[in-house]
């Protein structure tokens, strides 16, 4: 069994993934069983990544391939926005398998793939071999005129801002609806898939105790579509999975936040929750109250500012747990100081299983990451994972930590080369991450999963 | 036995690679639709390498004749310890440049010009990662070629 890795930074995707195939087959030096694919995000859209694609088909045309397009891709050596990165696989049995059209019948679909996942997984468990799913769903883009009018400063075309108007607020029997009129909205016109529809599937997964990690591949900076791809094709909107299985390995997983509680006093929610949306907090309308519960009230422009656009990070974005301190369900919130309603990234079935569960009032407490915090925790987290049969490594990290380490982030990744020595590992920089050793869904995460040898050799 | 002449060759072949590469790197910074202006400058305030696009506007001449100005004082700030500096340079009443200055290697310095609504989180990532291959190139006087190798 062996891995290699290969990672090219360059505008040129075609150059990038020619170089990435290039190192990596020089060090594998056989013939690959899977490969895996990622890139940066391009503004050529389908075209370039099918052409892209071409290259790798030239030499492998029936090898199973997947993966998807994210924000970043870093490696040992190198790390950047724009690029490609390949992994080989050699010994490990693979197979990808694709869902089209994923986000018009979520319901159906979600049917379709547990019954492939179970299959897998028992057939496998038939030979006393351990498999890992890596799930890549579509992942949330804007159409490029959307896009361009909401950085002209017009952010009522941003759909959710869009749902601050004054309607919402002042119609009670309207907001309990809005977390869900947002999810069809997207669903319909392919803005991608929100974590609440594929909420079902990876509760059943999680449930069945099968092991998965996954990303959505959103790119926050220009609000590209994510593309995925399947044996040498690329799509959008569809779902595209793989699993890895073999005998001698076994996959472990872990998710860390490296959030640290600023403001230990709890507040309580007393309205309706439903698709993050917040009207009233401690009593009082959702910006007012918790402006002063950061003691922001003389400052309301730091909040306008770090509120403008709905994903970028701000250092004073503030970040809150719910429900729990223990669980560490990590959720962005996002405020507008002039409407006086308050946003939270948590899909629909958190908010309403808060609401089931306190009826009246529940607990949250905010917190804050930083970039001390978040390289303290890389070394914790890893050295527990990684050990002396580690074969190789895969790391989803959300891009909003990336911009939180921001200057730092040249030392961050040199952590990850001091940890991890001479394994193979790839650290894909994405929005939206999924693990099923934490469920519910955690936003503003890293989602490490390793491979480790059972008998030594 | 190697003549001299030669021997110059192979020095002038190993610069002429190592401008290249330079020259690729902050192209490569300059493509991104944030980036206004990528200038490598030497530590005694000589450009070497620019790109930027007088086309798109005027405005963009004033702020780099203000950087030509200012980098004697970001000089020394960067030689004690410093890795980055950020300032905003007004150029209109609503309009201001985030403008970076970035220590490479032991005699250089990287500016960057970005675009008033750029996402500074991001570009921060590319920044360093430039700064810092250009600061090796510099220093040693390689190639990329040789780097990856």
């Amino acid at each position: 069994m062996k891995t290699s890795v290969g990672l090219c930074i360059n505008h040129d995707l075609k150059f990038a993934t020619k170089t990435a195939l290039q190192q990596a087959e020089t060090e594998l030096n056989t013939e690959p069983t899977g490969i895996l694919y990622f890139t940066g995000s391009h503004p050529g859209g389908k075209k370039v990544y099918n052409q892209s694609l071409k290259i790798i088909k030239k030499k492998y045309s029936t090898i199973p391939l997947a993966g998807c397009s994210g924000t970043g891709i870093a490696n040992s050596k190198d790390y950047g926005l724009k690029g490609a990165a390949i992994m080989l696989f050699s010994g490990i049995s693979v197979s990808t398998h694709l869902i089209k059209r994923f986000r018009l019948r979520t319901g159906t679909k979600t049917k379709e793939i547990l019954k492939k996942c179970i299959n897998i997984e028992n057939k496998e468990l038939k030979q006393n071999s351990s498999t890992s799913f890596i799930f890549f769903p579509p992942g949330l883009g804007f159409p490029k005129l959307m896009v361009n009018l909401m950085n002209h400063r017009l952010e009522g075309f941003n759909p959710f801002f869009a749902l601050n108007n004054r309607i919402w607020r002042d119609v009670p029997a309207l907001s309990r609806f809005t977390g869900k009129i947002v999810n069809f909205l997207m669903n319909l016109f392919g803005i991608g898939i929100s974590y609440s529809s594929a909420w079902p599937l990876f509760q059943e997964l999680y449930q069945r105790g099968i092991h998965y990690t996954g990303t959505f591949g959103v790119d926050p900076i220009s609000m590209n579509k994510s593309y995925q791809f399947y044996n040498y094709k690329a799509f959008k909107d569809s779902m595209t999975f793989i699993s890895l299985s073999s005998p001698d390995l076994r996959f472990m997983s872990k998710t860390d936040t490296g959030a640290t509680i600023d403001f230990r006093k709890p507040f309580s929610l007393d309205s309706y929750l439903d698709g993050g949306f917040i009207p009233r907090i401690d009593g009082q309308w959702g910006a007012k109250s918790l402006l002063k519960i950061y003691e922001m009230e003389n400052t309301p422009e730091i909040l306008e500012e770090c509120t403008q656009k709905y994903f970028y990070y701000h250092p004073f974005k503030p970040l809150c747990i719910l429900d729990d301190k223990k669980s560490q369900n990590l959720y962005g919130l996002s405020i507008n100081p002039n409407l006086n309603h308050a946003l939270i990234t948590a899909p629909n079935q958190v908010a309403k299983k808060l609401y089931v569960n306190h009826k009246d009032k529940y607990q949250s407490y905010i917190c804050n990451q930083s970039a001390v915090t978040i390289e303290n925790l890389l070394d914790e987290s890893l050295s527990s994972l990684v050990g002396n049969n580690t074969k190789f490594g895969l790391f989803f990290d959300c891009g909003n930590r990336a911009m939180i380490v921001g200057d730092r982030f040249q030392q961050y990744m040199e952590h990850y080369a001091q940890i991890l020595g001479k394994i193979p590992y790839l650290v894909i920089i994405s929005g939206g991450e999924v693990n099923s050793q934490s469920f519910p869904i955690v936003n503003f995460s890293l989602v490490s999963s390793v491979a480790q040898q059972l008998t030594p050799a | 036995m190697i003549s001299p002449i030669s021997n110059m060759d192979d020095q002038a072949l190993k610069l002429s690679r190592a401008i290249s590469s330079i020259q690729i790197e902050a192209d490569h910074l300059f493509k991104f639709r944030d980036v206004r202006a990528t200038i490598l400058f030497r530590l005694d305030g000589r450009a070497l390498t620019a790109f930027y696009d007088p086309k798109t506007s005027s405005s963009i001449l004033t702020v780099i004749k203000w950087v030509k100005d200012i980098i004697s004082k970001t000089k020394e700030e960067l030689k004690h310890g410093a890795r980055s500096i950020k300032y905003n340079k007004q150029i209109d009443q609503n309009e201001a440049l985030p403008v970076y200055f970035y220590r490479t290697g032991n005699s250089g310095i990287l500016v960057v010009i970005l675009h008033s609504r750029a996402n500074t989180g991001f570009m921060e990532i590319e920044m360093s990662r430039t700064a810092k291959r250009l600061g090796i190139i510099i220093d040693r006087k390689q190639s990329i070629g040789d780097l990856e190798q």
